[in-house]
């Protein structure tokens, strides 16, 4: 059993309160430190360090001929993209990305549709069927399912590039 | 499991929070104080339920709230240090009709947050009236009228 509480004690002005005024003064610097670190977390948020748009939440990976903007941070179940830009003309565009990330995420929705998709061991590979001149757009729209450290790996033609994304809870 | 997860966490976080904020920050001394608190409570049941509307994610939610809720108040019976850190002490803002300016300041109160406390609870028109105010562990502040 708990033993019962003992009553404050009586101040000599008459109040019956337990009163730490030297707890009291360590708690109000730790809680001005706190404000401190609530405007600096305010502040990683709007720069982008906390996933969901800002300067730092994307990052790019340059291909001959192509570029692909994919989150830098993401979130658990928060919506986010991977845009592919083919920046010269051709009848079709391939595209593959590896395992670990789709693994990681759920791909919502592929705008423009692929022409055909196939699944290999360690990728995922997409065509794109396109005409005209480009530049020509494709955008995952991405969710992440399990937060944690995840690697994304990118081939367009015979290039392959890897970067990581972190998901944050 | 994740349900238990997410309880625990947002607990810990909104405690700490609410806690380190200080004491009037959600006092609902103001209209808004009360939409704050409002707001904050819809994003935590956002994150508190995910996607997962069904009634065993709820029931389980609320039960690992209420079961980490008891024990943090058995832990605070048994340690003082614990109580004082997680639920501070009531502070002394006047004391025999003195006006403690450095616990006002600290606190973020003024001295027409006293006086509003003095007409609300006792019907005093001024400080002189009044013999001791306290801010209370609930961010409420307790008015003894002098005699």
């Amino acid at each position: 059993m708990a033993k019962e509480p003992a009553a404050p004690p009586l101040r000599a002005d008459g109040l019956q309160i337990e009163e730490d005024r030297a707890f009291q003064r360590r708690f109000w610097r730790a809680q001005r430190l706190a404000w401190l670190a609530f405007a600096a977390a305010c502040l990683v948020a709007l720069l982008g360090l906390t996933g969901s748009g800002g300067a730092f939440q994307k990052s790019v990976m340059r291909f001959e001929g192509a570029r692909v903007e994919f989150p830098r941070i993401s979130r658990r179940e928060g919506p986010d993209e991977l845009k592919v830009r083919f920046e010269r003309p051709a009848p079709s565009h391939g595209l593959r990305i590896g395992r670990d990330f789709l693994d990681r995420f759920s791909v919502e929705r592929i705008q423009p549709e692929p022409e055909r998709s196939t699944l290999s061991g360690a990728a995922q590979s997409f065509v794109f069927a396109a005409e005209g001149e480009g530049p020509r757009t494709v955008t995952l729209d991405i969710r992440a399912k399990h937060f944690g450290w995840t690697r994304l790996e990118v081939g367009i033609g015979a290039e392959t590039r890897t970067a990581h994304i972190l998901i944050l809870p | 499991m994740d349900s238990v997860i997410r309880g625990i966490a947002i607990y810990l976080v909104l405690l700490a929070m609410t806690r380190l904020s200080g004491r009037r920050t959600l006092a609902q001394t103001t209209p808004f104080d009360f939409v704050l608190l409002l707001i904050i409570a819809e994003t935590t049941q956002q994150a508190l339920l995910g996607d997962d509307f069904s009634i065993v994610n709820a029931v389980v939610l609320m039960i690992t709230l209420v079961t980490v809720d008891v024990i943090l108040s058995f832990a605070k019976m048994r340690s003082a240090r614990l109580a004082l850190w997680l639920d501070g002490t009531p502070t002394v803002l006047m004391s025999r009709g003195e006006i403690d300016r450095e616990a006002l300041t600290r606190a973020r109160v003024s001295p027409a947050d006293i006086l509003e406390a003095a007409r609300v609870q006792h019907g005093l028109a001024t400080l002189r009236e009044i013999d001791a105010a306290v801010l209370e562990i609930s961010g409420a502040i307790s008015i003894i009228p002098r005699k």
